[in-house]
């Protein structure tokens, strides 16, 4: 039997207000001067206020990469795009899907512009469209052979109807979905607001 | 509709009644050659409206089954549309969910087409074609069929992160009274002692489980709990999962009367209990003493709370208990008491409920079994009240 605890760190709760859209270098100083125990056990309002807005940005980057949905092009790049992202954890959130993919090119248009990341985990922003930068990294990349059969075009038909078949009807807790992020939960399971279930249960 | 579409509806919803929460896998995932690496922060691609997380592509890999269990909705006698997955197109449709970040891995299970080395075939096919063909390194939960062979049994767990075989209930008289043909020792017990054996030999690295099929028959919950610790001891388990019996149409037991409402308590207290036993470390004789005459939890009362009422060690005063005795008191968990440990060492003290507050006690009910610096401030009597 494992024993893990989730534990506030300090160095975490600092990266990640680093991230935060309105923190200021003044912020960040006055955090760094709080003891680690003292941030890392919530004890001052100043830490708490601290802990707050990292966990802020933390689940701006969560809920991207629990919700955002990629789209593949047959040459071995994968792409999306999100106007929800609020913090600066583009970057962040490349990373993660880079890890995760690491043949692949990922390509993400947030308000602030497109990023990809090189080979090198260097941070590359343009401001051109997606559908441009895209457009270019495809003719420089040939086509994956891998992509062939995985590249049928009604997935996304695919995961309603799964979305759809894992329901048990006559069960609700209505707790758990309304701690859900407003702004997700229209689009969450893939147009669950065209079901019936969440239409009635948003009413 | 298309076929693909069309089976992923039938073996979707025939796998809707399977629990599987987990989805992390301390396995170390290097290189650029592949597809996926499982995270250890869990991640929910979508919510069902009762609340569950749907993360894993989970699916059957047939609904074919040649046992009779009366409350399973695959059973033989059942008349509902049977149907099968290629292999090829099980892994094409997973691949292409995974890679469009739509599910974070998969769990596979399934009735038993033909007999369980037919159907460990079929999956294993499927299981080499998204780890070899694919590349794929991501979080694979694979079921293990009542009665599969050992050679089959390590072919899977060669390719799974985690295996689980369902017990489904706690003693070979109760799975008699549901299924004529399984044989709770050499179908279940033994297969799941096969799997301990590999496990200790260092496959799959996220261990074995096991699900609990709750008020089919009448078994206890001390029933339930005796057999998960049995196997917790035995078989070095990492978990338990309960699932409430619901009744299915076109089933033998579609007639049972269930409160709805009852059994989902009986469940999250059953999941508590689980909890209280496995990360607080309760002795299971203090669990089994605050179960009622026919063995089963009271639900009118919070488990932890029933559980601090016959336990004599209370008022502990926060500023000199253990972290294992500030675990016992209701409303204190794991993240608080290691706070309140920590501030100790820094040999700061508690002063009033405020500082308890913020660091995460739940004030209310963890104060009529609490002192500060020797002080008491609400007796259990008007707690109850």
């Amino acid at each position: 039997m494992t024993f893990n605890v989730q534990k506030i760190e300090k160095k975490q709760v600092l990266d990640s207000l680093s991230r935060h859209k309105d923190v200021t270098m003044e912020f960040l100083k006055q955090i760094k001067g709080i003891p680690k125990k003292i941030l890392e056990n919530v004890g001052t309002d100043l830490a708490k206020k601290a802990v707050a807005m990292s966990r802020e940005v933390d689940s701006d980057l969560h809920e991207h990469k629990a919700f955002l949905r990629l789209s593949v092009s047959p040459h071995g790049i994968l792409y999306a795009k999100s106007d929800k992202m609020k913090h600066y954890n583009e970057e962040e959130l490349l990373k993660f899907f880079q890890r995760r993919f690491p043949t692949f090119i990922v390509l993400f248009e947030s308000n602030r512009g497109v990023f990809t990341i090189d080979y090198d985990s260097i941070l590359i922003v343009t401001d051109m469209p997606l559908a441009k930068v895209l457009k270019e990294f495809e003719e420089k990349l040939p086509v994956n052979p891998l992509l062939n059969d995985l590249n049928e075009k009604n997935y996304r038909e695919l995961w309603k109807s799964f979305a759809q078949s894992q329901i048990i009807h006559g069960r609700k807790a209505s707790k758990q979905i309304v701690n859900l992020s407003k702004k997700w939960r229209r689009t969450v399971a893939e147009d669950q607001s065209s079901t019936i279930e969440l239409d009635e249960f948003f009413k | 509709m298309g076929s693909l579409e069309r089976k992923i509806v039938i073996l979707g919803d025939a796998s809707k009644f399977d629990v599987c929460a987990s989805m992390a896998s301390p396995r170390d995932v290097s290189g650029t050659d592949r597809i996926g690496n499982p995270d250890k922060a869990g991640i929910c691609h979508a919510f069902a409206p009762d609340g569950r997380c749907i993360s894993l592509f989970k699916v059957l890999m047939t609904n074919h089954c040649i046992y009779d269990c009366k409350y399973c909705v695959n059973s033989c006698g059942n008349a509902r549309t049977k149907v099968m997955f290629e292999p090829v197109e099980l892994a094409r449709a997973f691949m292409g969910l995974y890679i469009r970040n739509y599910v974070e891995g998969l769990f596979l299970s399934s009735g038993v087409w033909r007999s369980a080395i037919d159907t460990a075939e079929k999956m294993i096919e499927a299981l080499a074609l998204i780890r070899n063909n694919y590349h794929f390194q991501g979080y694979m939960h694979i079921k293990i069929l009542p009665g599969t062979d050992k050679e089959y049994i390590r072919q899977i767990m060669e390719l799974a992160d985690r295996v689980s075989l369902n017990v489904e209930l706690p003693s070979a008289s109760r799975l008699y009274e549901v299924s004529s043909m399984k044989n709770f020792e050499t179908d279940i017990i033994n297969c799941q002692k096969n799997i301990h054996q590999y496990v200790k030999e260092g496959l799959v690295p996220a261990g074995q489980t096991t699900q609990f099929i709750i008020g089919t028959t009448g078994e206890s919950d001390r029933e339930i709990i005796e057999r998960l610790h049995w196997e917790y001891i035995n078989l070095d388990l990492k978990r338990g999962y309960f699932s409430a019996f619901t009744p299915v149409k076109g089933t033998p037991l579609e007639d049972k009367k269930v409160s709805e409402t009852r059994q989902r308590k009986r469940e999250n207290y059953l999941y508590r209990m689980d909890w209280l036993y496995r990360r607080y470390h309760f002795e299971i004789e203090r669990i089994f003493s605050i179960m009622d005459d026919k063995g089963m939890i009271p639900v009118n009362i919070d488990p932890k709370v029933s559980l601090a009422l016959k336990d004599d060690i209370f008022p502990l005063d926060v500023n000199e208990a253990s972290y294992n005795e500030l675990l016992r008191v209701p409303g204190i968990g794991e993240i608080s008491s290691r706070r309140i440990i920590n501030l100790r060492k820094e040999n700061k003290k508690i002063g009033n409920y405020k500082d308890l507050q913020r660091l995460g006690v739940v004030i209310n009910r963890a104060k009529s079994f609490i002192t500060i610096n020797g002080r008491r401030q609400t007796r259990i009597k008007e707690f109850l009240k």
